[in-house]
């Protein structure tokens, strides 16, 4: 178990890595740069190209990078070029506005899609079951922009229930001023729900058609006690699995929803970071979507491993 | 004293007077008089970056610093000059020195007590090349700058020049810090004299004023506070005005202002404004160095569809000059040039076009209004066989590699004095010289205005230049775009301004 755990997590330290390196290249690939970008239409070539050397852009690209990740192993995580603050203090405030809002609609959103899914499972084809799938079908299908604008047209515009936009108060933070965290996870919650819902339900069907769930509901067994015993452990290890890959649709969701509800958090930071070809804040805000992308997987495997004793064998 | 003071005090007097004879009518309307207190919010479309004046970067930028510091002579919402720590500005004999005299009395937010070596300090670091301050090219002209007491200041000039305080003194970057601020701390502090003072600056969450309770024009600010939240997404902001999240939402484009009209509790706020878009000919490339080439353009150009189709039909028709209708120096002689689709096919004629012509109209999303132009542009010129092939290009290149690199293009630019709008973008060594135009009876006339103390004489010889531009046709210039701001209607002294600043010091809530 513990050469399961190092060898996963070298191989996290290495997937970084490498997340890394295709970051930083494809940001010099991209035209135009943060010089331009700072300086906008009214600059002369004389002045972008001062800024370039002032910024240290006319180094080579691989002097670049090695400053940079020089930087990170130290735990200096650098200054943002285009804002010119240490990343670390931009971080701060918007590393704990995501996670508050991708915690919240993360425990909205997985519970109900497992309980739903499970309950779909077992009672496939009926009416319910059809009417839950067509709907998880719609919120997969919808973009976020979108239902986050019926959200806030419905709730807030006509019926007044919310506020529009998820704005900070001077002197609120999300968690003294909850209400601006409902639709925002509302519209995250509508993406990972539907494909939750409808992958548990998938395995609900496939453990229900094995031998050994016939066998006990042959035995007399109630079925409440099949499917509690029997089925939902069997079907819940596959669950798991997609619970972390959904994390990732959660933080690409992030981005959008945090434009849609002006919500400071770490998505609008990196959409600003590619707009303003912000390279080292790109970077940084890349890396930690990577690394809770790869340690939720992590996470996943662990608790897999704990469940169930063929994973630990193998 | 010269004829350019006399004619700001002329205006001043004409403004004060309408003023005078309306305050009747805004009573019997119910508008109330200015009361204080209260909060006031404003929806930003971009971020704040630094708050340094020397480098502002984006709209909020400008707005905050705009309301914390002053400058010698702000723009009021027409554009027209008004004094802030400046009292008087003359210059001398031959306009090569201009002397401001200082308001006195003035501490800044640090208490510190304002003088001309503040003045001094501000102006020389903008010109420090090292500081990279993009206001830099405005005030080039500057030779010397001579504290002559503690309450005047001289700029001594490298040529005559009778706009130098609207083109210089005004521009954004030119806030009076204290000369003795810690300029490596100006990006998140700031110390000015102006009416609100910096109390919470948080980048991309929001920005928090709070009156200046020492304010040197006294009884005002009326605002207690005023909050900046950056919102980046349009339709979030409309929804949120609409809600009553916030109080106002600038700048406003025409079709967000479309879907607030008629909006209960909602008011437009609309200046005419010197911005304007323009489709840009290089003179010097192949078919565009054919002067009858670009009339037949000009005679091609739908400017009233291009106006209903980019701007929704608000904003002035342009005249192929960047002088707009409402401007002090404009003409009524300048005219409009017709869309007349014969004159077109007969001008490509004459110039060996007679079976049309092809060509590739580079545009891109950079602003509202451009890609929209461009089309209009395309249908309206079609019937005079000219054949336009529209390039779309991305947002992100287009200024760096596109712009002033094609000979054929959508541009646009932010309004500026005449002087400065023709300086920048036609001068043959302009810096942003996108027509490549090098004409010296031009070239000579733009400088001559300069060196003219009278008004009527300047206004004689932008018209002498319009009637170049208007026949020669560098640019097409088919609308100036609007300033719009959307308002909740309880919000008073607040409006639009053609130079899309934001001036707080006047508005006030009634709640």
């Amino acid at each position: 178990m513990t050469r399961f755990f190092v060898r996963r997590l070298i191989l996290i330290v290495l997937t970084l890595f490498v997340v890394s390196i295709a970051i930083f290249a494809v940001t010099t690939v991209l035209p135009g740069d943060v010089a331009q970008v700072i300086l906008g239409k009214g600059a002369t070539p004389q002045d972008v190209e001062t800024l370039r050397n002032e910024l240290g852009l006319n180094r080579p690209a691989y002097s670049q990078y090695m400053g940079w990740i020089g930087g990170i192993v130290q735990g200096d995580l650098g200054d943002s070029l285009y804002l010119r603050r240490p990343i670390a203090e931009l971080l701060q405030s918007r590393l704990t506005n995501s996670l508050v809002l991708a915690v919240f609609a993360f425990f909205v959103a997985i519970p109900s899609a497992v309980l739903v899914g499970i309950w779909a499972g077992t009672h496939r084809d009926s009416r319910t079951d059809r009417v839950m799938s067509t709907m998880s079908m719609v919120a997969i299908s919808l973009p976020e922009f979108v239902t986050g604008m019926l959200l806030i047209v419905i709730l807030s515009s006509t019926l007044h229930l919310l506020p529009s936009s998820s704005m900070m108060l001077p002197g609120t933070s999300p968690l003294t001023r909850p209400q601006i965290l409902i639709m925002p996870a509302l519209t995250l919650t509508g993406v990972i729900f539907g494909y939750v819902m409808r992958m548990t339900r998938a395995n609900v069907i496939e453990v229900l058609q094995c031998n050994y769930v016939r066998t006990a509901i042959l035995k007399g067994l109630p079925m409440q006690r099949v499917i509690l015993h029997h089925v939902v452990p069997n079907a819940i290890l596959p669950t798991i699995t997609i619970v972390a890959a959904s994390i990732g649709w959660l933080l690409g969701g992030l981005i959008v929803v945090e434009v849609v509800f002006a919500y400071p958090g770490l998505g609008r930071l990196l959409l600003g970071a590619v707009e303003t070809r912000d390279v080292p804040l790109l970077q940084i805000t890349t890396l930690i979507i990577a690394a809770t992308f790869t340690f939720s997987n992590l996470a996943a495997d662990l608790l897999c491993a704990v469940l169930d004793r063929r994973v630990r064998l193998s | 004293m010269t004829r350019i003071r006399v004619k700001t005090k002329l205006y001043f007097a004409l403004v004060m007077s309408l003023l005078v004879m309306t305050l009747p009518i805004l009573g019997c309307a119910g508008e109330p008089v200015g009361q204080s207190g209260g909060s006031l919010r404003i929806a930003a479309s971009a971020d704040s970056v630094t708050l340094d004046p020397a480098l502002l970067i984006t709209n909020p930028d400008i707005w905050l610093t705009g309301n914390i510091y002053d400058k010698l002579i702000e723009k009021n919402e027409d554009m027209s000059l008004k004094p802030e720590l400046a009292v008087s500005w003359e210059p001398n004999e031959d306009i090569t020195a201009w002397t401001i005299k200082l308001r006195q009395g003035v501490t800044f937010h640090s208490g510190k007590a304002f003088t001309a070596e503040d003045v001094a300090f501000t102006f020389n670091r903008l010109l420090d090349p090292d500081i990279a301050s993009p206001g830099r090219s405005s005030l080039t002209a500057i030779e010397n700058i001579v504290t002559v007491d503690d309450y005047t200041v001289r700029f001594e000039l490298d040529a005559p020049n009778a706009f130098f305080p609207d083109t210089s003194l005004t521009i954004y970057q030119s806030r009076i810090l204290s000369a003795s601020v810690d300029t490596s701390q100006l990006t998140t502090q700031a110390d000015g004299t102006g009416p609100f003072i910096l109390e919470d600056f948080i980048t991309g969450e929001r920005a928090v004023l709070s009156k200046n309770p020492n304010y040197w024009n006294e009884g005002r600010p009326y605002l207690d506070e005023v909050i900046f939240y950056y919102m980046p997404g349009a339709e979030s902001r409309i929804e949120a005005l609409k809600t009553g999240s916030v109080d106002a939402v600038y700048p406003l484009g025409p079709v967000e202002a479309l879907s607030l009209e008629g909006v209960p509790g909602i008011k437009i706020s609309e200046i005419a404004s010197a911005s304007y878009l323009v489709i840009v000919m290089d003179t010097a490339q192949e078919p565009f160095n054919n002067k009858k080439v670009r009339q037949a353009f000009q005679a091609a150009t739908d400017r009233e569809a291009i106006r209903t189709v980019a701007m929704q039909g608000r904003g002035a028709l342009g005249a192929d000059i960047q002088i707009a209708p409402t401007d002090p120096l404009a003409s009524p002689e300048m005219k409009v040039p017709a869309y007349d689709v014969e004159r077109a096919k007969q001008l490509l004629e004459e110039a060996g076009y007679a079976d049309g012509i092809d060509v590739t109209l580079h545009t891109s999303d950079v602003v509202p209004g451009h890609v929209e132009m461009a089309v209009a542009f395309k249908e309206s010129a079609a019937p005079a066989g000219i054949r336009v092939n529209i390039m779309r290009q991305s947002e992100e290149i287009y200024w760096s590699k596109i712009w002033l690199n094609e000979s054929f293009m959508t541009v646009n630019w932010m309004g500026r004095h005449p002087d400065g709008a023709l300086s920048i973008v036609m001068l043959s060594d302009a810096p942003w010289n996108e027509a490549n135009y090098q004409n010296p009876v031009f070239d000579a006339l733009v400088l001559k205005a300069r060196t003219q103390a009278n008004f009527e004489d300047q206004r004689q010889t932008y018209l002498e230049i319009y009637k170049i531009l208007v026949d020669e046709v560098p640019r097409i210039i088919p609308v100036f775009t609007p300033i719009l701001m959307g308002l909740s209607d309880d919000v008073f002294g607040l409006k639009a301004h053609a130079g899309q600043f934001l001036l707080l010091e006047n508005a006030w809530l009634e709640r």
